[in-house]
């Protein structure tokens, strides 16, 4: 019975400890979800094209990087290592969903020769836009996240290498090289030019 | 349509989204690109619709990219943070239970798997103490210990070892018949033959005890017959 009087402070005050440090890192990644969250979103939405998927993802993979909080050796990194899982786990989604899905009975349509349209235009017409995500599909997934995070209003060239983690020089390539790939595979479907 | 010499060079002014019109520096290359151009009405088309198609490419993107954000988000994700908080012990509790489901199940199974084992064990040994069980021959009869005023007489129940024994010694036959071998026509009629002696006769006992009166007599087999071997050239290749 002694030794459990004695004991007894000793736990308790680990506890409180354990706790304490809980609640510091829930708070430290409460901050960082208010800024991060959309991020998440974006990225899952940016793969999976569908609001309501992307929120689910979005929440997976911010209730995944909670749990791995604490293994983050430096917590700066976090912005990357969020859109990392973000991406990983939308792409997971989006694979499954393509084993239900046969998207190829939308390929096998012919592509109406239309007139010339703005910008605008082009982008708001559903087939376009079911080309585009199709095109997108095929990038390879490195080429996929750096176009995708440059798309996003506000994010550098700078921003991206660091959440990346690569250097500069390489993003610019990568997004170089993803725009030329997505508007070639575009050029095939919609045959915008004929070469002579 | 464009030209085909410019044709990369068109693509690549389109993809950087580099202004060919204006007083910036230029490479070589596109300074002749420039030039071309200003000549070349079907090059300047071919541009304005790739520069179209990559406006309504980054248009696309742009839509895909800033979505905006559900409001319920946050509180969805505030909500499934709580749930993970108050479900960290329970993770315990259940491994707890697993674990514990576990070992009940192999303590279910382990002894089933022992007894199988030990049955195995037992069929070998009786399997292997079957062609020497006619060899024991009854020398005397004398009484045993246990059986003093028994004399001559069969013993009314079977010792434990030789009851236990009984039902894995057909288990181990009926193994023993399944697979079939494959012998000639007088081979099989003598041991059938010799199957048909052997369970003719009377079951040795094993212990002094269950001695029985009656004599057994030798077993008494003809050897097998083998015919010898009519061995005949083989025949020419020319023959094939």
């Amino acid at each position: 019975m002694q030794e459990l009087v004695l004991n007894q402070p000793v736990s308790t005050a680990r506890s409180e400890l354990v706790r304490e440090a809980q609640a510091d890192a829930r708070r430290e990644f409460e901050e960082r979800l208010a800024e991060c969250g959309p991020l998440a979103f974006r990225v899952a939405r940016g793969v999976l094209r569908n609001t309501a998927d992307a929120e689910d993802v979005a929440q997976e993979a911010l209730l995944r990087a909670y749990k791995g909080f604490d293994r983050l050796r430096d917590h700066n990194r976090f912005r990357g290592w969020l859109v990392r899982i973000s991406f990983r786990l939308a792409l997971d989604r989006l694979r499954s969903a393509k084993r239900r899905e046969q998207r190829d009975q939308l390929w096998a349509k012919p592509v109406h020769q239309q007139p010339p349209m703005s910008a605008e235009d082009v982008a708001a017409s559903n087939q376009f836009q079911a080309h585009l995500d199709r095109a997108l599909e095929e990038l390879p997934e490195k080429l996929r996240l750096v176009l995708l995070l440059s798309a996003m209003d506000g994010c550098t060239m700078e921003e991206i290498a660091a959440t990346v983690g690569v250097p500069l020089g390489t993003v610019k390539s990568r997004i170089f090289v993803a725009r030329k790939k997505l508007a070639e595979k575009l050029r095939c479907h919609a045959n915008t030019i004929k070469m002579r | 349509m464009p030209c085909e010499h410019y044709k990369n060079a068109l693509i690549d002014a389109a993809v950087t989204g580099r202004d060919l019109t204006g007083a910036a520096a230029l490479t070589a290359e596109l300074r002749d690109l420039r030039a071309h151009l200003a000549e070349c009405v079907a090059c300047r088309a071919a541009l304005a619709e790739e520069q179209s198609l990559l406006a309504a490419m980054d248009s696309g993107l742009r839509v895909a990219a800033n979505a905006e954000v559900p409001p319920s988000l946050l509180p969805r994700v505030r909500a499934s943070l709580d749930e993970a908080a108050t479900a960290r012990p329970r993770w315990s509790s259940q491994w707890l239970a697993l674990a514990v489901a576990s070992t009940a199940v192999a303590m279910l199974f382990l002894p089933v798997k022992f007894r199988r084992n030990n049955a195995d064990a037992l069929s070998i040994n009786s399997v292997s103490n079957l062609p020497t069980v006619p060899e024991v021959t009854p020398t005397t009869q004398t009484p045993s210990l246990s059986n003093p005023g028994g004399r001559g007489k069969l013993p009314q129940k079977p010792l434990a070892s030789t009851a236990r024994n009984a039902p894995l010694r057909d288990e181990s036959a009926s193994r023993r018949r399944s697979p079939e071998i494959l012998v000639s026509r007088d081979q099989e009629a003598l041991l059938a033959s010799y199957a048909k002696q052997w369970s003719s006769r009377v079951r040795a006992p094993l212990v002094s005890s269950e001695l029985v009166e009656a004599k057994l007599e030798p077993l008494r087999v003809p050897p097998i017959q083998i015919a010898n071997l009519d061995v005949k050239p083989l025949a020419e290749e020319g023959s094939q």
